[in-house]
């Protein structure tokens, strides 16, 4: 088996919450013992409703964020117990890429400057032709050509896929190995996000990255992924190849997101599988499975008293549902 | 999208200059204040190398401005009110008009020296002043000086005739002597009895003041008459006789050089300099011209101080937070909640009590009260910046604070706290006027607030002295406003506007 | 009947009451911070000037004052040879001075400093009086504050009217030709120093048109008669009052334009125009409302910050005022009134911004229920 470049285990962030001087201190539990593993040149899409604490895990992965407990492997090493010096290196191998490219870049510099920076916080290159030559081959790489063109550039003055380009740039100039793009195409037209996709799926290729894809739409997941998780209330519910995760959803929250999303044909009907109630707080959850309150099949005290494990229900396909099998029985599958 | 030619290297790295630049020069007024300061900055320097330092703390010693006139206008009104004023002039006796005179005797030696110094008045009214100076040179005995005036119709009028004090260092003896006929009394004496022998007026014992110049200058007829003085033009002439001493004893071969060493006389007129005189006969110009390099070091070094302290301060404050935040908040509060002016009058009195009353105590002063200000905005400035989306970025870049203080905090903060140093300038000014004003200022420096003071306390306002109120004044207005039109400018082109995306 | 309609009243009061407990909450809360404040930059005060002795000097003074005092009451002190003179003096001042604690060090005597400022009790003058001969500097204070009170309200009331006026013609055509005039004259009339203006305003109206008096707050003598003494008053009041408001009203109209620009912007002046109403009754009942709570603010601290100002502009009208006599404090160095004038000026300052405050939230009740941080 080949190592993982990514390895998460019983990742958790609780962040305090301060309601006044005098009540107890609560938690919002944003991730609460998360794991799952990312190959080496595989791209793993993390979906989920708003809340549901995906960026955060993210940012977690990147150390962005410090987790609360739990571990993350990188390579095969703990980085959670890097020092500053090693988590800067560190960092070198593993970029980000911002959900808004207009607020992830100073709107006072040029582009060149805004890729020229991670080129001076890690003290590549010494002599300004050497920065620059790798500033035009980064936009090159984006297809933003020809890079002398939009090197004087404000933000501003790109469109907004030029811009997500630029910040793919940013990220890709160090050379990672890997990249955690945080909703990276949510912010843009329909049309320009296909191209988008696209540049990652080449930068991939053509870089040997690994990809952590974190969205909230089901069918960009589809398109780009090699595998899909989805996420709720701070825990992951299921984990399989998309095709799977969509066509056969092991979970009911899976289920009622997928049924969710509109097909452009007006002949079909949108089977609604109704969810009930809001979503729940992520500071008190609901015991048991945290989504047993707005679940349409819960109907027993299973659900409200054992938190299910996500568990491997048929090969490469991971969910937390202690029902799991009555969906199993509908597409006709054997438990494995 | 429009294809700009934006030249290559320099557009990647310095558009953000070139840009204010371009912005900048389309601003009139900015352009205006900007020019307006150089203006002031010329001038400084000129007025820097024009009077040293060392001149123009003479500006509080009164013996070097004795021959000044009081409270005079500036030359340049002679144009408006198209009238010709006396103006001041200096008359030295030459060495041709004097007659030097040695007898000598059996034992004693006489030396006699008569001086003549003679001037043209053609002015149609009077001088303010007449100051005789003269300086002798003697050896043994006190010599007697007789000073002689000489109207052009020949009037011949003894001013006075006294003997000289003998001199501390010497032998020989120099003996420098000012007379000031409208106050001597003596000289007032002997006019009066001038004025009861030549036009059989009963005239009382001395002279007053107002009538020495219409003795010394009118003619026959005003003097009689009581209305104002006409004056008689023509040549006039002053005459010094000189006699002294000498034992041959001492001089057995020889001639002592008993001499009327210098001899000159000065009328002050009724107009004066450029921008005239105050009430100690200052030259204003002096005094005004150097207010500007004054001005300008007070104002632009507070300036930078307090921005310094209150950008650095608001970074700290807002970048860092936590109880740091907190304590920089309190503080702040609680000098924006305090007058200003009567403070800075308070503590500038107490210091003044205790320790020196100079620019520099002035100066550190002012920025105490300049700071508060800035640091609120420049906190609101550094809490939004450190909540935007680049700088998570950078974050995740591996950047560490500081870099991120330096890369992106740091470059947004400077061009405000630049408009900002210009828009404080003003209010500095105006506050370091008010202080000069009370005398709470440096003591030794004219100031254009001290200058002000000096006309308040000199009644220049209820006399109608205007050159001594508008011209300080439009000083202080001007270098004013051409900082706030250069804030102005630069805080429209700085600050960030709300981008349409 | 009447036992019914007087119920009917107390309980509307009550309920009026209470329908304002919000707003009176409000008005306990900052009254507090405004005490908790006041003593704080009071206390500073006391501190600093206590640094570097000055709280202590006055005292002194004080007691050489009484100890001088007493003396002259002394019927026997006449026959006094110098030495026993001497001895009193000295024997006396020790004695005064351990009473008050001046042999202790500083910080005792802070708190007792403190209450005596806050009651106003500053003690005698060293040189000055008030004009009805009181040495009290008290007595001088309160016979002045009014004086300064009526020249400044009035002359920053009359331009802040004037410039209310100017900015409701110039707002209706933004960037006109009057519009950049208006704002050309409050550039340069902020630059121009009131007290300055004022020395030009007296050559010119009282030297050189002799029209006005050229200071002083009456003639000398004041003249009788219930009518013509304001009358008096009124004419030495013309023109200091003249001079502010040609110096300040552009720049109220600058900034009235600024914010009723601002308000024009919002929506329900577009829902009143597309109302129907005349244009005058937009202006006047919608914008104008909408814009009374930074204009009042303003106002209140312009009054406030011509506290500063009147320091030079009253010495130049002879105005005799608070800021004239902080003037002849300073050029006689009469420490404890100068001292006291510095606490009376801070003192007002903060009781006045601290009264902005509620009356803000009386004009803007969104105010009142937001959280006040303290």
């Amino acid at each position: 088996m080949v190592e993982p470049l990514i390895s998460v285990k019983n990742l958790r962030k609780w962040f305090p919450v301060r309601r006044g001087l005098f009540t107890p201190k609560m938690f919002v539990r944003a991730v609460d013992d998360v794991s799952f593993d990312i190959e080496k040149g595989k791209i793993l899409a993390l979906a989920g409703e708003s809340g549901c604490g995906k960026t955060t895990t993210g940012k977690l992965i990147i150390r962005l964020i410090e987790p609360t407990s739990g571990g993350i492997l990188f390579n095969g090493e703990d980085i959670t117990s890097y020092d500053s010096k090693r988590l800067k290196e560190f960092k070198k191998q593993a970029q980000i890429v911002f959900q808004d490219p207009y607020d992830a870049m100073n709107p006072r510099q040029t582009v060149f400057q805004i890729l020229q920076e991670p080129l001076l916080v890690h003290d590549v290159s010494s002599s300004g032709e050497e920065a620059r030559e790798l500033v035009y081959r980064a936009l090159e790489d984006v297809q933003l050509t020809p890079p002398e063109e939009f090197t004087p550039r404000f933000p501003h003055e790109l469109s907004g896929g030029q811009r997500q380009r630029v910040a793919v740039a940013r990220a890709l100039i160090l050379h990672p190995k890997f990249i955690m793009a945080d909703e990276p195409v949510s912010m843009l037209d329909m049309s320009v996000r296909a191209e988008i996709l696209n540049l990652f799926l080449d930068l991939i290729e053509k870089y040997d990255l690994t990809l952590l894809f974190i969205t909230h739409d089901l069918a960009v997941s589809k398109y780009i992924a090699d595998e899909l998780a989805i996420m709720y209330l701070g825990k992951i519910v299921e984990i399989a190849s998309p095709e799977e995760v969509v066509d056969t959803s092991l979970h009911p929250y899976t289920l009622a997101l997928v049924a969710a999303v509109p097909v452009p044909d007006p002949r079909v009907k949108l089977s609604k599988i109704p969810i009930h109630g809001e979503i729940s707080s992520p500071i008190n959850p609901p015991s048991g499975c945290r989504f047993h309150p707005r679940c349409p099949m819960a109907q027993f005290p299973i659900c409200k008293e054992q938190e299910p494990p996500l568990e491997e229900k048929f090969p490469a396909h991971f969910a937390a549902c202690h029902f799991s099998y009555v969906l199993m029985d509908k597409y006709g599958f054997k438990k494995g | 999208m429009k294809k700009k030619a934006i030249s290559g290297l320099r557009g990647e790295r310095y558009r953000g200059i070139r840009e204010f630049l371009k912005e900048f020069r389309r601003s009139r007024s900015g352009v205006l204040g900007l020019a307006m300061i150089l203006a002031f900055a010329v001038i400084s320097a000129y007025a820097t190398v024009r009077y040293p330092y060392s001149e123009v703390i003479k500006w509080n010693e009164p013996r070097l401005w004795k021959e000044n006139p009081t409270n005079v206008p500036p030359t340049w009104i002679q144009t408006i009110v198209n009238k010709a004023l006396p103006e001041t002039a200096t008359y030295v006796a030459p060495e041709n008009t004097k007659a030097n005179l040695t007898y000598r005797g059996a034992t004693s030696i006489i030396t006699t020296v008569d001086h003549l110094l003679s001037f043209r008045y053609s002015y149609g009214e009077t001088p303010t002043n007449v100051i005789v100076s003269f300086k002798v040179q003697y050896n043994k005995s006190s010599p007697s000086v007789i000073l002689t005036w000489i109207k052009p119709d020949g009037t011949n009028i003894e001013l006075v005739s006294f003997i000289l004090e003998r001199g501390v260092v010497g032998p020989p003896y120099f003996i420098t002597n000012d007379l000031f006929p409208l106050y001597d009394d003596q000289i007032k004496r002997n006019l009066a009895a001038f004025l009861r022998t030549a036009f059989n007026l009963t005239q009382a014992g001395e002279l007053e003041s107002n009538m020495v110049l219409k003795v010394l200058f009118g003619t026959n007829q005003s003097i009689i008459s009581s209305g104002p003085v006409e004056v008689l033009k023509g040549s006039y002439r002053l005459r010094l006789s000189f006699q002294s001493f000498n034992l041959v004893s001492d001089f057995p071969s020889s001639n002592p050089v008993d001499d009327i060493q210098t001899f000159k006389m000065v009328l002050t007129g009724k107009v004066y300099g450029a921008m005239g005189t105050d009430d100690k006969g200052r030259d204003l110009f002096i005094g005004i011209l150097w207010g500007a390099p004054i001005a300008l070091l007070i104002g632009l070094l507070t300036s930078v101080i307090s921005v310094a302290i209150g950008v650095f301060l608001g970074i700290f404050s807002g970048f860092y937070g936590g109880t740091v935040d907190n304590a920089i908040q309190r503080v702040t509060d609680y000098f924006l909640i305090l007058p200003v002016l009567p403070l800075l009058i308070f503590l500038s009195f107490i210091l003044g009590t205790t320790g020196g009353r100079s620019i520099w105590v002035l100066i550190v002063l002012l920025s105490v009260f300049g700071w508060p200000g800035i640091t609120k905005v420049v906190r609101s400035l550094a809490l939004q910046i450190r909540e935007s989306g680049y700088v998570e970025a950078a974050r995740a870049l591996g950047a560490s604070n500081f870099s991120v203080l330096l890369r992106h905090l740091l470059p947004q903060t400077l061009p405000y706290a630049f408009a900002n140093i210009a828009l404080s300038v003003p209010g500095v000014i105006f506050a370091e006027a008010s202080l000069s004003f009370l005398n709470l200022g440096d003591p030794v420096l004219p100031t254009w607030g001290k200058i002000l003071g000096d006309a308040q306390m000199g009644g220049a306002a209820v006399a109608g002295y205007w050159w001594w109120v508008l011209i300080p004044g439009l000083c202080i207005i001007l270098v004013a406003m051409s900082f706030a039109l250069l804030g102005n400018a630069l805080d429209r082109i700085l600050t960030p506007r709300l981008r349409k995306r | 009947m009447m036992a019914k309609r007087v119920k009917r009243g107390v309980k509307r009061a009550f309920q009026a009451l209470a329908n304002q407990w919000p707003f009176i909450k409000y008005i306990i809360r900052r009254s507090i911070v405004l005490f908790i404040v006041l003593i704080a930059v009071m206390l500073s005060l006391i501190l600093i000037a206590g640094g570097f002795g000055i709280m202590d000097r006055i005292q002194r003074l004080q007691i050489h004052r009484d100890v001088l005092d007493m003396i002259r009451a002394n019927p026997n002190s006449g026959r006094w040879t110098s030495e026993e003179r001497q001895a009193f003096i000295s024997n006396m001042t020790a004695l005064l001075e351990k009473a008050r604690g001046l042999d202790q060090p500083f910080y005792t005597r802070t708190f007792g400093y403190l209450y005596q400022v806050l009651v106003w009790d500053f003690g005698q003058a060293q040189t000055l009086t008030s004009s009805s001969g009181s040495s009290l500097v008290r007595d001088m204070i309160i016979e002045r504050l009014p004086r300064t009170i009526l020249l400044f309200t009035t002359a920053t009331l009359i331009s802040a009217f004037i410039g209310i006026a100017v900015a409701l013609v110039v707002a209706r055509k933004p960037l006109s030709i009057l519009d950049r005039a208006t704002s050309t004259f409050a550039v340069v009339t902020n630059s121009i120093p009131w007290w300055w203006f004022g020395m030009l305003m007296i050559i010119l109206f009282s030297f050189y048109l002799k029209l006005l008096p050229s200071g002083g707050y009456v003639s000398v003598p004041a003249p009788e008669g219930s009518l013509a003494l304001p009358l008096d008053i009124l004419k030495h009041m013309t023109l200091p009052t003249l001079t502010i408001v040609l110096v300040s009203f552009g720049g109220w109209a600058y900034v009235v334009r600024s914010i009723l620009l601002d308000v024009f912007q919002q929506d329900f002046i577009l829902f009143a125009r597309a109302k129907g109403l005349k244009e005058r009754v937009v202006m006047y009942r919608h914008a104008l409302r909408a814009a009374m709570p930074p204009v009042v603010t303003m106002l209140l601290f312009s009054i406030v910050g011509s506290l500063g100002g009147a320091i030079i502009t009253e010495t130049i009208f002879d105005w005799q005022g608070m800021g004239m006599l902080f003037y002849q404090a300073i050029s006689l160095q009469d420490l404890p009134v100068l001292v006291a004038l510095t606490f009376v000026s801070a003192f007002l300052t903060i009781v006045v911004i601290l009264l902005l405050d509620i009356i803000y939230a009386f004009l803007d009740p969104r105010v009142r229920t937001a959280p006040v941080a303290a």
